[in-house]
């Protein structure tokens, strides 16, 4: 599966909501449609909000994974 | 006069002698600007100029004298604002911002407003009844702490063709209630709240509310000795909490004890006795 193979990472763990979801919005458009991204996050409001908020902008949301105790990694397909 | 008296057509003794408080009734929490400005100025003519607001989304006008509570009263009623009553009776119905908040699941004014309309009255119980009503499960209008209280909740299902697998209903179910079987997620229903969070997180859609209703609590209070109410029903169709309101009213002054709240009632008879007698199915 696709997600498996992100095209680009990004560590924001202990970014706070909402700098965390802007920081994902300008990797995305930088990518091109189709592509992946992998991003690390913090427990709690950031994994509530980024994946909604990349829904609301078109992006898929391929997997949620959790690392340890608080922290996850999503994996978002550039729409 | 009697203060109990008084109390009951919302008129509260103060400390102060020869001072009264007005506990004005605001429908829902929601007072309009004209509203407001006519409080403001009986606040002025009358009290000592502001307003005090309650725990039950109430106004009070403190520092008003004796003398000018009939005056104050009536100024108020010409523009449409009564009092609201105190006393062991039901008291102002406490709702949420469900209407207009993102979370809230159903039509919780127009609930509110007709459990207003049919019993907030002055109807002589055992004790004081209060009613709190909340739109989803985050309980901001603390329902489980009332006597009567109703939350929102959402039995979730899932549409597995619709399922992209990501999981992350599982990670954000809060009772950790969804786990993942191969591909797709799978609801323990004796871990599951009902709180509607997969079908807030799905991005796909593939959850959806299967049927919306609300959590019924009875016998919940705060005070010295707080408690959280029971559980009467997980899942109630919420155009049938009106007749039910009905019958614990009608149950609560056929076996209250003067001066005992609805959970001592509820304590003694039984709560699958009292299950029995409102009619509802656990």
């Amino acid at each position: 599966m696709s997600w498996q193979r992100p095209d680009r990472k990004l560590d924001l763990r202990g970014v706070p909501c909402p700098m965390n979801y802007v920081r994902t919005k300008l990797v995305l458009e930088e990518m091109e449609e189709g592509q992946v991204l992998e991003v690390w996050l913090s427990a709690g409001e950031p994994i509530k909000n980024v994946p909604r908020s990349a829904g609301q902008d078109g992006h898929e949301v391929l997997k949620v994974l959790a690392m340890g105790e608080d922290a996850y990694r999503l994996f978002l397909r550039r729409r | 006069m009697d203060p109990r008296d008084l109390k009951l057509r919302g008129i509260i003794k103060l400390r102060e002698p020869g001072y009264y408080a007005l506990r004005l009734r605001i429908p829902m929490g929601e007072a309009s600007v004209r509203d407001l400005e006519v409080i403001g100025a009986v606040a002025s003519k009358y009290g000592r100029g502001y307003v005090s607001l309650t725990s039950r989304l109430g106004v009070e006008i403190p520092w008003v004298r004796e003398e000018d509570l009939e005056a104050a009263r009536a100024e108020l009623a010409r523009a449409g604002i009564v009092l609201a009553g105190c006393g062991p009776r039901v008291r102002s119905i406490v709702v949420c911002k469900g209407n207009v908040c993102p979370y809230g699941l159903y039509d919780i004014k127009a609930l509110g407003e007709e459990l207003d309309r049919r019993f907030n009255g002055p109807r002589i119980l055992p004790h004081k009844f209060k009613i709190a009503l909340s739109g989803c499960s985050n309980a901001c209008s603390r329902p489980q702490h009332n006597d009567f209280g109703a939350l929102g909740r959402v039995e979730p299902e899932l549409i597995d063709d619709l399922c992209t697998g990501c999981e992350l209903c599982a990670v954000r179910c809060p009772t950790g209630a969804i786990t993942m079987r191969g591909d797709l997620p799978r609801r323990d229903e004796t871990k599951c709240i009902l709180c509607g969070e997969c079908v807030e997180a799905c991005p796909t859609g593939a959850w959806r509310r299967a049927r919306v209703g609300v959590s019924i609590y009875l016998g919940g209070k705060y005070g010295k000795m707080p408690r959280r109410g029971h559980l009467l029903v997980e899942l109630y169709p919420v155009e049938e909490v009106p007749e039910l309101v009905g019958r614990v009213l009608d149950f609560y002054a056929q076996h209250g004890r003067a001066g005992e709240r609805l959970l001592e009632t509820v304590e003694r008879v039984g709560l699958e006795e009292t299950a029995r007698a409102l009619g509802v199915m656990r």
